[in-house]
């Protein structure tokens, strides 16, 4: 196995189209640079093989799935010699991979970001027989760390058949590589928040359609494990929990993107109460198609006031994360040119920024680290932290990778599935 | 992509574009009180794909996108859309096909001939065969000659929009400079 | 396997059509709507208009009824939503054009010109949740199972047909992720959320018209941008399954 390390996640995107030709059109210097990229790819593409044929793994791994349902991605790989495909086999490699058979008719897009990752590594290996290799960006970012033998049993299986893996990683990204636990700490302590979460019986239900019935396809119901209806906390919060826990939704419930079917959700705050704002883990979607300065413009068109504490705000943090990275070049070459922002942290930070300066009483980042170096990701949450602690905003993550948040987080909760539909929220 | 060869990346962009074209024409749009028909901009994305994929993927687009969105809300105007919206992405599309390397001036007479197509061809059907296809069937009796020759004027500024929408995402697409051929 | 025990217990598909087509067909073809306003006016006791209301929105309630039941509560009221609000905004921009654009009337009266917006938007509201039952009633499975295991020139046409659904449904998935984006911005939708400024006045007219058209451009973009995206990783992933195939 080949490891490739990048410091940004750009150079690691740039490596993987030279790696296997496979265009990206980039997406964070606004509509005019995407449609030209568009433009070049479907002008160059000739649809021919590449002198190395391989399987990929994309950093955003739903990306790679061309057909809509589990069992269509699965029975579509195993079938290039077209010879029939016995369903057994598919389920056999889902359960291989941890994935439970029911899956495999749900729609990919139903699945969780983890749940997608296992279905790539299921297709890899259904692919090995017709392939000489493996690309894989990041390929354990979006798993928890009980998972990863599940991306080790799939090189063992292109080790065996002699083919190639080549891995893109960026710096400090947990790997299977790295089995000794590196202590981090944290100069100075980062302020904290008390805030208080009320949760009354929520419950999430996802209905799907059978004509002429229909019944739930999933439904969660989040519960605290000591049985209260509160629990007091003190930000910057770390939520932890297995692929397909739940955890995403629930700051989606947390951001009112999603309406529980049933109960409440309640934040209690030193900003006040509402709802909380959201960073997702693929952030550059929040960019909602216009470039990082002209989300800014867009977002506060009515309101100067804001507009300018957020530029101000975006400016403090970008200062926090470069002052420590003066004598490092690679790290100030990450974080991208200050006179036209385009990297994926300059999203993040932008969009991080503008919420802080609408004062949000929670502002929750969903696996932060994702697309960053570990440094950069350390910096960045530890200088928003401080910066969201002087205007008094609650700070949670969401992230498989507690290690990388060590010193910075004032406590800490845990979601556990209990039974089919419940999931119990407790405090570590 | 090489002109003429219908590849995965052509299915993959067609259907990107009937989904887009059935979207744009759902979403807005405005009534003409004459004709229970409607203005909407569906037309940007049959013209695109005529400008960039060919007649026949601009016939594909054109005659499925707008049909769907259709059959949400105005069923009785499907098959009036599917010929003329198909006949406009094929006529785009053929006529771009032969003009050179990134050179405007044809793709341009080509986004416009297809903008015509939509006033012409929903006048003939709204004039002529609606209502004579409305005599046997009553959800057809919709429209008649005086409708028809009043929605000629959205059609037109709808076929104008078309046109200069396709167009410049063309441009956008090809990266076009002007001077450069 | 529960999920398939339950697929086995859903009708065949052409069972689904042929009912889908029966609730659809006063939309295709205007009977048996137009026959029973009829028998009303001949009572005597209603006018063409209170007919046609009177007979329209007894068949939306039949066809609400049957999304409800197969849909469930919550995905009906959220159809309703979105029918409502896209009726609605359709009938008054008609009404708008109506005045600013008198000739567009074509000679019809007032009277005749509202009774029409008034189909148009009953149309909406009894077509839009219909047509997203019709398509959610289906899924493409059997169709996509055959694709994957079809040889020779029919596999090559099958893996189009597929890789043409996986976009179709990603653009569904992309509106669907962009709604939540945007209501992760605008919770309200359709205000902006930071209007403070002193001096700024969002709502006065001229600037609700130039943030409204912002939207649908912002709109416009991200959906392009955002189908397009994956689009090239996509089709090198069947392109490399097509490539194995050995009679391809």
């Amino acid at each position: 196995m080949k490891i490739h390390r990048f410091n940004a996640f750009e150079s690691q995107i740039s490596y993987f189209t030279s790696r296997t030709g496979v265009h990206l059109p980039r997406m964070t210097f606004g509509k005019g640079v995407f449609f030209k990229d568009l433009g070049r790819w479907s002008n160059t593409y000739d649809g021919q093989a590449r002198q190395t044929e391989s399987v990929h793994i994309l950093p955003d791994p739903v990306q790679g799935l061309s057909f809509p349902r589990p069992l269509d991605v699965l029975s579509s790989a195993l079938s290039l010699s077209s010879r029939m495909v016995d369903t057994e086999e598919i389920y056999g490699l889902l359960e291989y991979f941890g994935l439970p058979v029911e899956k495999a008719t749900q729609p990919v897009i139903s699945l969780s970001g983890g749940e997608i990752l296992l279905l790539n590594f299921a297709k890899a290996k259904a692919m090995l027989p017709f392939v000489e290799g493996l690309v894989a960006c990041s390929p354990i970012h979006w798993l928890n760390e009980n998972r990863y033998s599940q991306w080790e049993k799939l090189v063992e299986a292109f080790d065996k058949k002699k083919r190639f893996v080549d891995v893109a990683l960026l710096e400090g990204e947990p790997f299977i590589d790295e089995k000794s636990v590196r202590q981090e700490t944290v100069l100075q302590p980062v302020p904290a928040v008390t805030w208080q979460l009320g949760l009354d019986d929520p419950v999430v239900v996802f209905e799907e359609i059978r004509f002429p019935s229909y019944h739930p396809a999933s439904r969660i119901e989040y519960k605290l494990d000591d049985g209260s209806r509160s629990i007091n906390l003190e930000s910057p919060v770390l939520i932890t929990g297995d692929n397909g826990v739940g955890k995403s939704i629930f700051a989606k419930v947390l951001s009112g993107i999603i309406k529980p079917s049933g109960g409440s959700v309640a934040i209690n705050a030193p900003n006040g109460s509402g709802h909380a704002r959201l960073i997702f883990q693929d952030a550059i979607d929040q960019l909602f198609g216009k470039s990082i300065d002209g989300h800014m413009d867009w977002v506060f068109r009515f309101d100067e006031d804001k507009r300018r504490i957020a530029k101000d705000i975006y400016a403090e943090l970008d200062a926090g994360i470069r002052n420590d990275f003066q004598d490092r070049t690679e790290e100030l070459e990450a974080m991208g040119s200050q006179s036209r922002k385009c990297t994926l942290l300059q999203a993040k930070i932008s969009l991080i920024a503008e919420r802080l300066a609408t004062r949000t009483p929670v502002l929750v980042l969903d696996e932060p680290g994702w697309g960053l170096s570990r440094s950069i990701a350390r910096k960045l949450v530890e200088t928003v932290s401080r910066t969201a602690g002087k205007m008094h905003v609650a700070i949670v993550l969401i992230s498989h990778h507690a290690r990388w948040w060590q010193g910075m987080v004032h406590s800490r909760c845990h979601l556990s599935q209990e039974g089919k539909h419940t999931v119990v929220i407790g405090k570590v | 992509m090489k002109k003429n060869e219908w590849t995965f990346a052509t299915t993959a962009i067609v259907a990107g574009l009937i989904a887009l074209s059935a979207i744009a024409t759902m979403v807005i749009r405005i009534p003409i009180p004459a004709t229970t028909g409607y203005f909407n901009i569906g037309d940007v994305f049959v013209v695109l794909a005529g400008l960039w994929l060919g007649p026949l993927a601009g016939a594909l687009v054109g005659g499925l996108g707008p049909t769907i969105a259709d059959a949400i809300g105005f069923p009785v105007f499907i098959p009036a859309t599917m010929v003329t919206k198909g006949l406009e992405g094929f006529l785009v599309g053929l006529i771009a096909s032969r003009a050179q390397g990134s050179s405007m001036k044809l793709r341009t007479v080509a986004a416009f001939v297809g903008g015509l197509t939509v006033v012409v061809g929903y006048f003939v059907f709204e004039a002529y065969i609606y209502p004579a296809m409305g005599k046997s069937m009553p959800a057809f009796a919709v429209t008649d000659i005086g409708a028809a020759i009043v929605e000629a004027f959205p059609n037109t500024v709808q076929g104008i929009i078309g046109a200069v929408g396709g167009l410049a995402l063309w441009k956008a697409l090809s990266g076009y400079q002007p001077g450069k051929k | 396997m529960e999920t398939h025990t339950e697929n086995k217990r859903t009708f065949p598909w052409w069972l689904k059509f042929v009912l889908l087509l029966v609730l659809g067909l006063p939309g295709f073809s205007g009977w048996p709507n137009g026959w029973l306003i009829q028998r009303l006016q001949e009572t005597g006791l209603f006018t063409v208009e209170i007919a046609h209301i009177g007979v329209w929105v007894f068949y939306a309630c039949c066809v609400w009824l049957v999304v409800l039941v197969s849909a469930g509560p919550h995905k009906l009221l959220a159809y309703l939503g979105a029918a409502f609000i896209l009726g609605l905004t359709v009938a008054i921009l008609g009404a708008v054009m109506r005045g600013l654009f008198p000739f567009l009337a074509a000679g019809m009266g007032r009277d005749a010109t509202s009774f029409k917006l008034i189909r148009i938007f009953f149309n909406i509201i009894i077509f839009l949740p219909y047509s997203i039952l019709f398509i959610n009633s289906f899924s493409a499975k059997k169709l996509i199972d055959r694709v994957a295991r079809l040889d020779g020139r029919y596999r090559t046409a099958g893996l189009h047909l597929a890789l043409a659904f996986r976009v179709f449904q990603h653009t569904g998935e992309v509106v669907f992720n962009l709604f939540q984006i945007w209501t992760e911005e605008y919770p309200e939708k359709i205000i902006p959320r930071n209007s403070g400024s002193p001096g700024v006045r969002w709502y006065a007219p001229g600037k609700i018209l130039v943030w409204i058209w912002a939207c649908i451009h912002a709109w416009i973009f991200a959906c392009i941008i955002h189908t397009f995206e994956p689009i090239p990783a996509m089709v090198a992933e069947v392109e490399r399954i097509n490539r194995a195939n050995p009679e391809a």
